[in-house]
């Protein structure tokens, strides 16, 4: 038995929010899933356990605006699906960050600079996701993708340094 | 650029970055064929998420508990050493601190358990009893109070202490104050911006070693009020209700959850191991109205339960529900599952009053 004192969701217009935010996300939310898991069972796993943390965390999607709240979910379906499938793979992927850092001496758009964000290694960009995006500590992101805080720090910064080469030498602006 | 624009600008990037692959692989993607148990998974979080994350929980308490994070004891190693009954207390009771919540770990011997039934005996004005639920094979309780305006709801929840069990407090933003009620040793926890109270819930955890039970109060009430309730919690000296059951559970099912509504209504889930679920619901016959209705469109076949009219039909989900009045009771029931109408019409049939449980004074 577990029980759960959360601080949000206890009223109904807190349940009217997260009604809207799965009406409005969920087809997204699944079609990411299973782009990643290409199983059908796999991907209303991650369905589940993504909706685990969103309710969890509802305060913070309280905080996110309409226009960021699909890109919120599916970056917590995209993390939870990377996790499953981590799991079955049973195996650790190798991350190549030096061939990212080389492509940035050659980007020199926005579109370019959002491309190599797409490439980024799995881990880097869920360390990245999980930190800017969902505002989760290093404490949570190590445990959550299982890796130590000095490495959850090291793939933060390495991000924060290649973004701020990039956006210097171009000219980029939030 | 300040660290401030680099975040914004990386937020930027990385939601562009999720509708870029999301926008290239709309049309290569597969269709998502939601399977019937997940639809009604989606369902049963929408009615509910909080219920719906707790009974999905168990297997990350799990994780937590492998993990074993930091470890501390609610109370002091000299208080324990002095007092026995507070060793057995702390036996049972252990919190695990994580950046923003607590998990009180119940890690005592299982134990067989009836559930008395508490309820708050002082509640502020206005406020009345709308939902009770017994939950986890009966060893947690709910209890909902309403205010009918716009104030936030009053939960009393109580547990027994069982090995596997265990409670999550987010304590985000509070501060814990060591508290007694009644003789007993507990904790209050109080937003530290009382504006939040608007929106969220002091709240007071306790423990009633006797009892073996921990107790948890939740309201939007400063610490006198929230103490003032806690201590008025006492055994109901009476059940509200008749209680039915069905006698005769098909293979498997065991008693997943009663839910009490309004002090009148009451709905009884059972569950088989592969998540089906059996409801019995019951409530009085309010001015010769019934609430359990076929719905629009659907044919409904008379049928007899008991000597006693009742409705028959089926859903589109190979579900049959069978509805029928009993006029000596005043009570009308709805009993509706996965089964063929010859099993659900003989599980109907098997729907007895049992005995209600003893009430004790506190």
């Amino acid at each position: 038995m577990l029980q759960f004192f959360l601080s949000a969701l206890e009223n109904d217009a807190d349940r009217r929010k997260f009604t809207v935010l799965y009406e409005r996300c969920h087809a997204q939310m699944e079609r990411a899933a299973l782009r990643i898991l290409k199983n059908q069972s796999d991907a209303e796993d991650a369905m589940q356990n993504a909706f685990v943390q969103i309710i969890r965390h509802f305060e913070k999607a309280k905080e996110i605006s309409c226009e960021e709240l699909p890109g919120w979910c599916i970056a917590i379906v995209r993390n939870e699906a990377l996790m499953i499938l981590r799991k079955k793979k049973n195996v650790v992927p190798l991350e190549d960050w030096d061939g990212v850092a080389e492509d940035a001496d050659t980007t020199s758009s926005y579109q370019e600079l959002v491309g190599l964000f797409t490439r980024l290694p799995e881990t880097y960009r869920a360390v990245l996701e999980m930190k800017i995006l969902l505002g989760y500590t290093d404490k949570e992101i190590a445990r959550y993708l299982n890796i130590s805080e000095t490495a959850v720090s090291t793939r933060a910064n390495r991000g924060r340094v290649l973004l701020r080469k990039i956006a210097e030498k171009e000219g980029f602006q939030p | 650029m300040t660290d401030q624009e680099l975040d914004a600008l990386m937020k930027k990037v990385l939601l562009d970055a999720i509708q870029t692959e999301e926008d290239s692989s709309c049309s290569e993607a597969a269709a998502f064929e939601a399977s019937p148990k997940y639809q009604r998974q989606m369902r049963l979080m929408l009615a509910n998420p909080l219920r719906w994350v707790r009974k999905r929980s168990r297997p990350v308490w799990k994780v937590i508990a492998q993990r074993a994070a930091v470890l501390f004891l609610i109370f002091s190693l000299e208080f324990v050493c002095l007092n026995p009954a507070a060793r057995a207390t702390v036996s049972r009771w252990i919190a695990e601190q994580y950046d923003t919540y607590i998990d009180y770990v119940y890690t005592g011997d299982d134990r067989p358990s009836e559930m008395p039934r508490y309820e708050i005996t002082t509640l502020p004005e206005g406020y009345v009893e709308s939902e009770r639920c017994e939950l986890g094979l009966g060893t947690m309780v709910n209890i909902e109070y309403e205010y009918f305006g716009d104030r936030n709801r009053i939960t009393l929840g109580y547990s027994y202490m069982r090995q596997g069990g265990g409670a999550i407090f987010h304590a985000e933003d509070t501060t814990m104050e060591p508290v007694f009620i009644n003789g007993m040793k507990g904790e209050l926890y109080l937003y530290e911006n009382s504006e939040d109270l608007s929106t969220r819930r002091n709240a007071v955890i306790w423990v009633d070693s006797d009892e073996n039970i921990q107790f948890d109060l939740h309201g939007s009430f400063g610490k006198s009020d929230i103490l003032r309730m806690a201590e008025s919690v006492s055994l109901a000296k009476m059940p509200e209700i008749p209680q039915y059951e069905v006698k005769n559970l098909p293979e498997g099912y065991f008693r997943a959850e009663r839910w009490e509504l309004q002090k009148t209504s009451v709905r009884v889930t059972y569950m088989s191991g592969d998540d089906e679920r059996l409801q019995l619901s019951y409530t009085p016959v309010q001015q010769g109205k019934t609430l359990f209705t076929v719905p629009e469109g659907v044919t409904a076949e008379e049928v007899s339960i008991h000597g006693k009219c009742g409705e028959l039909y089926q859903d589109g989900n190979q579900r049959s529900t069978v509805s029928w009045l009993d006029p000596k009771r005043n009570m009308e029931f709805s009993l509706s599952g996965p089964f063929e109408k010859s099993d659900i019409l003989h599980i109907a049939e098997s729907v007895s009053l049992v005995k209600t449980p003893k009430s004790r004074n506190s």
